[in-house]
């Protein structure tokens, strides 16, 4: 076996490397002396990082892969691969990754300590981890944490499984503290994600995100293309002019960090002034015609405990589902059982008169006018009452809506937000039907509760209480998306969070947290503080050099991997294609390893099994039968040891239906089964009459007024918040919560904010230590690896391009660039785009190249969303020049 | 036949994956473009937009680069690609000065690796060596290769708008001659009279 220090030098390592090969790998070169020997093979793509659907066909000639190109035979990617993929080569040929594993021999940990790595064989490294987790299960499983991240994506062993099956409950993730993009949907139509339907949609207000090219996302690419020739207008809602309103649209400037204001007053000219509603939905379809009691909560019919309705031709109450119901009372205020009830339309109109568009003129910088123009044109383009056959089935056709991302709802707020733009789609009946707002979800996820409304689903479910709570506190904000950077408090003072046990051993695969989290120097501290750390890894990064013990994983090309399709990040803007599909991807490796690196999925298959939790009911493998859904002959046996491909194999055949299982992939590198055009929408499965979708959020209420409970038993409240502040968050209909810097001084004149570009929009796949993206990036795009500022903000500072900036957050956080003046950017703004500026003693140098964004967000208690747990993207700064620097 | 592109700007997003694509098909050495699309702004806020200009050869008719070389090293290819035979440029540059677009690079130094300092990458060793001579002059040739092998150059396959076609000039039923006859694309810096095979549909088009 080659040593590490050999393979890391160029022409030693190649020496090394063709005299002595590691075992299972000695075909590699033997051509070299005759003919090339040249092959094509089809394998998963994601070099985005995450879950998108692209697939490739790499040509090997003597087992090196030499190219890369699309796949045609790919019914979503079509052939087309986006700068990302084409790199894909570099990803596997890198010297930066872990190619033996390691073990530190520096005890003091920190950025700034070499670890001291020293190469040790497998054996010792999984007896080293297998002891040490063998221990705390015996003694107290929730010591042990498991990190996880979109690296970590397509495994098949999955967190899920492993986790219950070791008895910890302690699972952390290092990705969604900027992503809380999940509540909003999961409680209006029971999805993951919410998603744009292009094929239809003709006018589309965009917030705080991308349709696509700002993530290079291929797919979704083709897709807002064809919809800006069928004519679609995109209004683009952001500080900064994208590429979609390059291409598409009308931008609006915005001020950063104050979309909240902007989505509530276009709520309320929609309500109150426009006046236009899609009635039937709103009476047949959502919960607006529920009456609500003083209390807030829905008024139940005593004999039924169903929800009443105001039935204004009899002009009494009923249950929302009477039979005998003529019409919906949709506004107005009733006598019920000697209380005065109100709808909750009526609420909603009178609590949104407020936001008038000159109250959020104020905040936003957004033209009164403009507001009121906007939410004219969203209500004028749905085509109220307008309906369209597809495959013999009727639908409400609704081609407008509003969508919002993470650039909008990562912040205090953000939640509310999701939820004001689920109502604007509500009142002109743009949800799950052709045009519309979409659940990513497949299938029936609008199934009802008993009272007649989507029942919550994934993160609108709140995590049950337990006290005292895990590590990341999930029972003290039982919605929240990721939290992180609260199991860093909590490990760093676990007496202040209640936490009776300290963490022993943290295992990570797939995650970067000090790149990822909020506040870096808060992570490096915690994960300093946990006397274990195991990382599985690709390259080194900072979360390696925080480590104990390094196990190396195989690059993408190396690796096996399975990705249902479905939810997916990378698909924003969805044509029918795209929305159609069905099915699953998965990969085998199409080059052997080339250092001495195991598969992840094996590494957790052989600790369960040397602990001691793989086999038997509640063991591993029954954990993995059960999180994929495995059916019939082919589910794991709950007394036998597989390995990856035949755990993977039997999943695709359990599990998804592949007959052929694994062999199928070998020469295809998706299965799609597309559903028809009418399935590919979830109002098919409930149609009207069959459920309604909530306009007025009393879980929100229900689950606040549970958690108040449950800490009230225990004499709780929850540490480092104030109270009264965190329950603004649960009330059920949303408001302006107010920024969290709003006390900030003065001389913080500016907001920062960050957004994704079609190089660099994660970690996951090394992409900001590529250097065909770097190469690409230096040549074609000046925007990026600079600090950002309108070209007036910068005169009237005295500032010029060129110039090293410090950026400087109101709490503290600091970065440094080099300014470039810019016209894209609103005048309040300062952008930093992309995720750069990470450094760490063995990782790639690339990784350091220009401002580091995450350096000026802070997690301290009152500045995150309590609900969603999105921490602030948008902190107050200042921005001044280097001491002595510029030019 | 002639080999003729039309690029679509009203299509492009900037996103650069013909420029990656490029790079990679053709092993292009680090800082060498072969293709690109330099993102840039016009306007004043809140008027500005942000634009792409896609640039590559654009394998003029009457190319001043052929008209330049002292050796005869750039050349006239099948289908009117104008093609670079590295065994006779002698890296006199004059073709980068004639060239209007820009669309020439000279390779002054032996390629070198992608990961500074880390050597050449098995892939490297194998494709990028072999393709790329030092003192060479280096652009694009429609990816000649791959139109050997009946496919598309690498931008035009992966563009993920599909703003690239591609296509004979010479053949008055392909989207390329249909596009450039309907006097929707149109070739850049006619009054210099380089009769150029590239052809652009501007934005506001």
């Amino acid at each position: 076996m080659p040593t590490e220090q050999a393979q890391a030098t160029g022409l030693a390592g190649l020496i090394d490397r063709i005299f002595n090969p590691p075992s299972g790998f000695s075909s590699r070169h033997a051509g070299s002396a005759s003919e090339p020997v040249t092959e094509t093979k089809v394998t998963a793509c994601r070099m985005c990082g995450n879950k998108a659907w692209c697939t490739l066909i790499a040509t090997i000639r003597d087992g090196v892969v030499v190219g890369v190109e699309g796949d045609p035979s790919n019914p979503i990617s079509q052939g087309k691969l986006c700068s990302r993929g084409q790199s894909a080569i570099y990803n596997l040929y890198n010297p930066y990754r872990v190619k033996a594993p390691m073990k530190r021999t520096n005890p003091r940990k920190g950025l700034d300590q070499d670890p001291g790595w020293v190469e040790i064989s497998w054996e010792e490294a999984m007896n080293t981890v297998v002891d040490r987790l063998r221990k705390i299960r015996e003694e107290d499983p929730r010591k042990f944490a498991h990190m996880w991240g979109f690296g970590g994506d397509w495994w098949v062993v999955q967190h899920e499984a492993f986790l219950p099956a070791f008895g910890t409950p302690n699972l952390l993730r290092s990705h969604g503290v900027l992503c809380p993009v999940h509540y909003g949907v999961s409680l209006v139509q029971g999805s993951m994600l919410d998603r744009q339907d292009v094929e239809y949609c003709e006018y589309l207000i965009t917030i705080g995100g991308s349709l696509g090219p700002n993530l290079g996302s291929a797919h979704s690419i083709r897709a807002l293309t064809g919809a800006r020739e069928r004519g679609m207008k995109v209004v683009v809602v952001d500080p900064r002019c994208s590429h979609e309103a390059t291409m598409a649209g009308e931008w609006i400037p915005i001020r950063p960090g104050t979309d909240l204001p902007f989505s509530l007053s276009l709520l309320n000219v929609a309500l109150n002034e426009v006046g236009i509603f899609d009635e039937p939905f709103l009476k047949r379809r959502t919960n607006a015609v529920y009456l609500i009691g003083t209390d807030g909560y829905y008024v139940n019919d005593a004999a039924t405990g169903k929800p009443l309705i105001w039935d204004p031709i009899d002009n009494r109450s009923k249950a929302f589902d009477d039979p005998t119901t003529k019409d919906f009372a949709l506004e107005g205020r009733y006598e019920v059982d000697g209380q005065t009830v109100a709808t909750a339309f009526t609420l909603v109109k009178e609590a949104m008169q407020s936001y008038t568009p000159e109250w959020a003129e104020k905040i936003t910088t957004v033209p009164a006018g403009t507001i009121r123009r906007l939410a004219r044109e969203f209500v004028e383009a749905a085509h109220i009452g307008e309906t369209i056959t597809l495959d013999g089935f009727e639908f409400p056709f609704r081609p407008a809506l509003v969508k919002g991302e993470r650039g909008s709802y990562s912040r205090r707020g953000g939640a509310y937000q999701h939820l004001v733009h689920k109502m604007l789609n509500m009142l002109v009946g743009a949800i799950d039907v052709p045009g519309g707002d979409q659940g990513s979800d497949n299938g029936p996820t609008l199934r009802p509760g008993p009272d007649g409304v989507v029942s919550p689903k994934r993160e609108a479910i709140p995590v049950p209480w337990k006290y005292p709570p895990d590590v990341d506190l999930a029972q003290f904000y039982p919605h929240r998306h990721t939290s992180p950077y609260l199991a860093w408090k909590v490990v760093l003072d676990p007496v202040k969070y209640h936490m009776p046990y300290e963490l022993d051993t943290m295992m990570v695969y797939g995650g970067n947290p000090v790149t990822n989290c909020a506040d870096p120097q808060e992570t490096i501290a915690a994960i300093c503080k946990i006397p274990f750390v195991v990382n599985i890894a690709y390259v080194y990064d900072e979360m390696t050099e925080l480590a104990d013990i390094l196990l190396p994983e195989p690059a993408l090309m190396e690796r096996y991997g399975i990705q249902g399709l479905g939810t997916g990040h990378l698909v924003q803007a969805q044509d029918a294609n795209l929305m159609a599909a069905f099915g699953v991807l998965a990969r085998l490796p199409i080059v052997p390893p080339q250092y001495n690196t195991r598969q992840a999925d094996d590494i957790y298959l052989e600790l369960a099994e040397r602990i001691g939790f793989l086999y038997g009911e509640g063991g591993l493998n029954d954990h993995i039968n059960q999180m994929w859904n495995m059916q019939g002959p082919h589910k794991l046996a709950l007394d036998k040891r597989y390995d990856t491909a035949e755990v993977l194999d039997r999943v695709l055949k359990a599990g998804f239906g592949v007959e052929q299982g694994l062999e199928y992939f070998r020469h295809a590198g998706i299965y799609d089964k597309p559903r028809s055009q009418a399935e590919s929408y979830n109002y098919y499965y409930f149609p009207m009459g069959k459920t309604r979708h909530p306009f007025y959020f009393e879980p929100l209420l229900r689950d606040g007024d549970t958690l108040r409970q449950h800490l009230a038993e225990h004499d709780l409240t929850i540490p480092g918040q104030d109270m009264a502040d965190v329950w603004r968050f649960y009330r059920p209909i949303p408001e302006w919560v107010g920024r969290p810097d709003e006390n900030a001084a003065p001389e913080y004149d500016l907001i920062a904010m960050n957004w994704s570009t079609p190089q660099f929009r994660m970690h996951s796949s090394d992409q900001t230590g590529n250097p065909i993206l770097n190469d690409v990036v230096d040549e074609a795009d000046p925007y990026q690896f600079v600090v950002l500022l309108n070209r007036e903000t910068a005169a009237r500072k005295g500032l010029c391009d060129g110039d090293e900036v410090v950026i400087e957050a109101y709490w503290g956080g600091k970065t440094q660039g080099v300014l470039k003046v810019t016209s894209l950017l609103h005048p309040d703004a300062v952008g930093i785009p992309g995720i750069n500026g990470f450094k760490s003693l063995h990782g790639n140098p690339l990784r350091e190249r220009g401002p580091n964004f995450n350096l000026l967000l802070n997690a301290a208690e009152g500045t995150f969303d309590p609900l969603h747990g999105g921490i602030d993207r948008n902190p107050r700064v200042k921005v001044y020049r280097v001491a002595g620097g510029g030019l | 036949m002639r080999y003729a592109m039309v690029i679509d700007l009203r299509k492009c997003v900037g996103c650069n994956a013909c420029t990656a694509a490029c790079k990679q098909s053709n092993a292009t050495p680090p800082g060498i473009f072969w293709s690109r699309v330099i993102n840039y702004e016009t306007g004043d806020y809140p008027d500005a937009r942000l634009r792409f200009l896609p640039m590559l050869c654009m394998h003029c008719q009457d190319a001043p680069c052929l008209e330049a070389c002292p050796t005869g090293a750039t050349y006239r290819g099948e289908g009117g690609l104008v093609l670079v035979n590295d065994d006779l440029c002698v890296g006199c540059r004059y073709c980068i000065m004639a060239c209007p677009y820009e669309a020439r690079t000279y390779n002054p130094e032996r390629p070198h690796e992608y990961y500074a300092g880390k050597g050449l990458t098995e892939y490297e060793q194998m494709v990028v060596i072999g393709q790329h001579a030092k003192g060479a002059i280096e652009k694009c040739n429609f990816c000649a290769p791959r139109l050997k092998q009946g496919k598309l150059p690498a931008c035009v396959a992966t563009c993920p708008s599909s703003a690239r076609t591609f296509g004979d000039l010479e053949d008055p039923e392909s989207e390329v001659s249909k596009l450039v006859a309907s006097g929707l694309a149109k070739s850049r810096l006619e009054e210099q009279g380089t009769h150029p095979s590239v052809f652009f549909i501007d934005w506001d088009a």
